[in-house]
């Protein structure tokens, strides 16, 4: 279809539609992401460490120990996070100072308005299935190559995401079976942490399955064709980290 | 000044019309003429063609609401201007805009020769109606008035990224909205 003939239906189309997207504006200007805020307190806080920074330089434990605290408050507060060499050590360890602003969203934060703020958030997820669902604290999303998830360290409440290229998920028809393995590192506090693992059809996100096994499998009969993003939420109050995991379609 | 007033100006054939026109829809008019010729002049000339316009159809016309009536005119003036354009580059937010969409819906098989404009527009009406107003007004602000990314995700208060994601899920969408019509085979 040659674009000139869309173009021309376009100029046919109904003036209520042009009206419309004439009068839209957004009800409220997009509120700053919880990863903005949690981001500016993170700021903040490195600002005040600064600021002690020669009553630190005195005392190598309490450099030490202000450092740590400093690390653990970040990963704390950033939700999901790729594992790396800084916070490697958090693996299987237990959250001290588990300061959690984005809990506590604020007064004039309704429930709506928490659904907006995840949603504006992300960048997979346009909607949930149910009002009923338990969302997420926070939502990072991570590039799964070749089918390949990451590994991740995650914080309780935190939802992590997995796409392909540029946000997409995968494609699935009716009949497949969409299926997501994954294994946790072992936890030096809880033997068996809470993982729930759900997906995403087509940016709407459905209600997830809780797993505790420190190895397990998702499986999903596709009954849907569309596009699907597995997603994982932490469901403990610790650190918990996933090795690398795999998600594939069995057609 | 209300839409009545400057209509009943137009009914008196007062050239004050074209003035409060001007006046009240003037930028609207050139932002959509140029996302379409992504030149100055030729957008203040196409806009000025379709005051032209719009001063030739009112009356017998009494158009509801004034606005939609005055953008599809220079809308259409600025597509024959830039189709008549042929040194233009490809650079303009139309350009880029009908690029996504040919991506989407273009295909060697098509039945476009069967296909009017006019009942792709039923269709694509129809197709509008299965969208939520918010991915509506995104499509329609992409797709018609040409805006670019920036532009909307300014208007509809979210990110570029997402808005580049919702368009893409709905030209997926469209794709397979015209191929279970046929319209695509």
């Amino acid at each position: 279809m040659r674009t000139e003939i869309f173009t021309d239906a376009m100029s046919q189309i109904s003036d209520r539609y042009i009206t419309e997207a004439l009068n839209y504006h957004c009800a409220s200007k997009r509120r700053p992401t919880i990863l903005c805020f949690k981001r500016s307190v993170a700021v903040a806080c490195l600002a005040v460490m600064l600021c002690f920074g020669t009553v630190m330089s005195v005392s190598a434990e309490a450099r030490a120990a202000v450092s740590g605290w400093v690390i653990q408050s970040i990963n704390d507060w950033f939700g999901a996070e790729l594992i790396t060499p800084e916070n490697r050590d958090l693996i299987g360890k237990e959250i001290i100072d588990n300061i959690k602003p984005e809990t506590s969203l604020g007064e004039s934060f309704t429930v709506s308005g928490i659904h907006e703020n995840i949603i504006d958030a992300s960048n997979v997820i346009d909607s949930v299935s149910s009002d009923s669902i338990v969302l997420p604290d926070s939502v990072s999303e991570f590039e799964a190559t070749n089918n390949t998830i990451p590994e991740i360290i995650m914080t309780n409440g935190s939802m992590a995401i997995f796409y392909q290229n540029d946000y997409e998920g995968w494609n699935c028809k009716e009949g497949d079976v969409l299926s997501f393995s994954f294994e946790k590192y072992v936890s030096e506090v809880t033997p068996n942490q809470t993982i729930v693992v759900g997906y995403i059809l087509d940016g709407v996100l459905y209600d997830g399955v809780a797993f505790k096994n420190i190895e397990d499998r998702f499986e999903l009969a596709i009954t849907e064709s569309g596009e699907y993003n597995i997603y994982v939420i932490s469901a403990t109050s610790d650190y918990l980290a996933l090795k690398q995991g795999l998600i594939e379609i069995n057609k | 000044m209300e839409d009545e007033k400057i209509i009943e100006l137009f009914f008196t054939r007062s050239e004050t019309a074209i003035r409060e026109l001007d006046s009240k829809y003037g930028k609207v008019c050139y932002s959509i003429s140029y996302n379409i010729l992504n030149n100055n002049l030729d957008a203040e000339e196409c806009v000025n063609d379709a005051y032209l316009g719009t001063w030739n159809a009112i009356p017998p016309q009494k158009p509801n609401p004034l606005l939609a009536f005055v953008c599809k005119i220079v809308r259409n003036v600025s597509i024959m201007r830039h189709r008549t354009n042929t040194a233009m580059k490809r650079n303009s937010s139309f350009e880029v805009a009908m690029s996504e969409i040919e991506q989407c819906i273009a295909s060697p098989e098509t039945v476009e020769e069967a296909l009017e404009a006019k009942s792709l527009a039923r269709i694509i009406e129809r197709f509008l109606d299965t969208l939520t107003e918010e991915n509506r007004v995104i499509f329609m602000r992409r797709y018609w008035f040409n805006d670019t990314y920036a532009q909307i995700s300014e208007r509809v208060g979210m990110n570029e990224k997402n808005v580049s994601v919702r368009l893409t899920r709905t030209r997926k969408q469209l794709r397979e909205y015209l191929r279970e019509r046929e319209v695509l085979v």
